[in-house]
């Protein structure tokens, strides 16, 4: 069972990404289009982060991870399997949406990603911003981005149009993200 | 009681389990300052307890992981007690 908001079981679908646009960078959609995802009490709690004054801010922007097919001597990327070590996981994304909001001067910051199957062309990742101006929007975004792709215990095995699969190997040492926080 | 050993990303593949429970009793206290006999009561440590890991795994020994002990990355000299959570945690992927 996925605990917090953090992790969805499988893609970040369209309408699931309107749905937190919209909720976002505007009031409460009428037709409250949440997914089956989320429980009563979860969508309470993101209605409550949204509806929180945002009166200053000037610059919405977002960021969507796409599996790429990433096709290479004739083997291309079909989906990637992403698993995580939710609880870390859970309390290092809340960790890096406060750090960066700190840093950066962001208004908010939400971050989403996926755990299970993500199919190529399905977005696996997904990070809100919002700021008074656009500089510290995209400053504050492309950091939030960074520290999810390299300091979230997040794994993923891709399964390619050969039938076989691989990891990917990880760039990042967490004990050292650990000492450099 | 025993400790929760979970094993994460290509570590479970290559162990064949996500997580298994290991007595505190049935882990070597290998890696201890042998300048004298064991103390009756001694805890086995993060480094006991990967030390006996690699004994059952032995393709863990080439592998980059750190290790956890409930939820934090702590140095291998530190003490197991029962109820805690182990992790192996390969670098990091996500995105």
């Amino acid at each position: 069972m996925l605990d917090e908001h953090y992790l969805i079981q499988g893609p970040l679908r369209e309408r699931w990404i309107q749905a937190q646009f919209s909720a976002f960078s505007k009031s409460w959609p009428e037709s409250r289009p949440y997914p089956d995802v989320l429980s009563t009490e979860q969508e309470q709690s993101l209605h409550e982060v949204y509806a929180s004054s945002h009166q200053n801010s000037g610059a919405i922007a977002s960021f969507q991870g796409i599996i790429r097919s990433d096709l290479r001597e004739g083997v291309s990327v079909l989906s990637i399997d992403y698993s995580a070590y939710e609880q870390l996981a859970n309390r290092r994304f809340a960790d890096i949406e406060a750090e960066v909001k700190k840093r950066t001067g962001l208004n908010r910051l939400r971050i989403w990603h996926s755990v299970g199957q993500v199919r190529c062309g399905e977005c696996s990742m997904l990070v809100l911003a919002s700021a008074a101006h656009r500089a510290e929007l995209f400053e504050g975004l492309h950091m939030a981005v960074e520290q999810v792709k390299f300091s979230a215990p997040v794994w993923k095995c891709e399964h390619l149009s050969n039938g076989q699969h691989r990891w990917v190997e990880g760039q990042a040492d967490p004990a050292a993200i650990k000492s450099a926080k | 009681m025993s400790v929760k050993v979970l094993f994460f990303g290509q570590l479970a593949e290559l162990t064949g389990v996500s997580s298994l429970s290991l007595s505190t009793s049935d882990i070597p206290l290998t890696t201890h300052n042998s300048a004298g006999p064991e103390p009756a009561d001694a805890s086995p440590t993060l480094a006991d307890l990967q030390a006996s890991l690699v004994q059952s795994f032995p393709a863990l020994k080439d592998q980059h992981y750190r290790m956890t002990l409930n939820l934090e990355f702590l140095p291998e000299s530190a003490a197991l007690q029962a109820g805690d959570e182990v992790a192996l945690v390969p670098p990091y992927a996500g995105g």
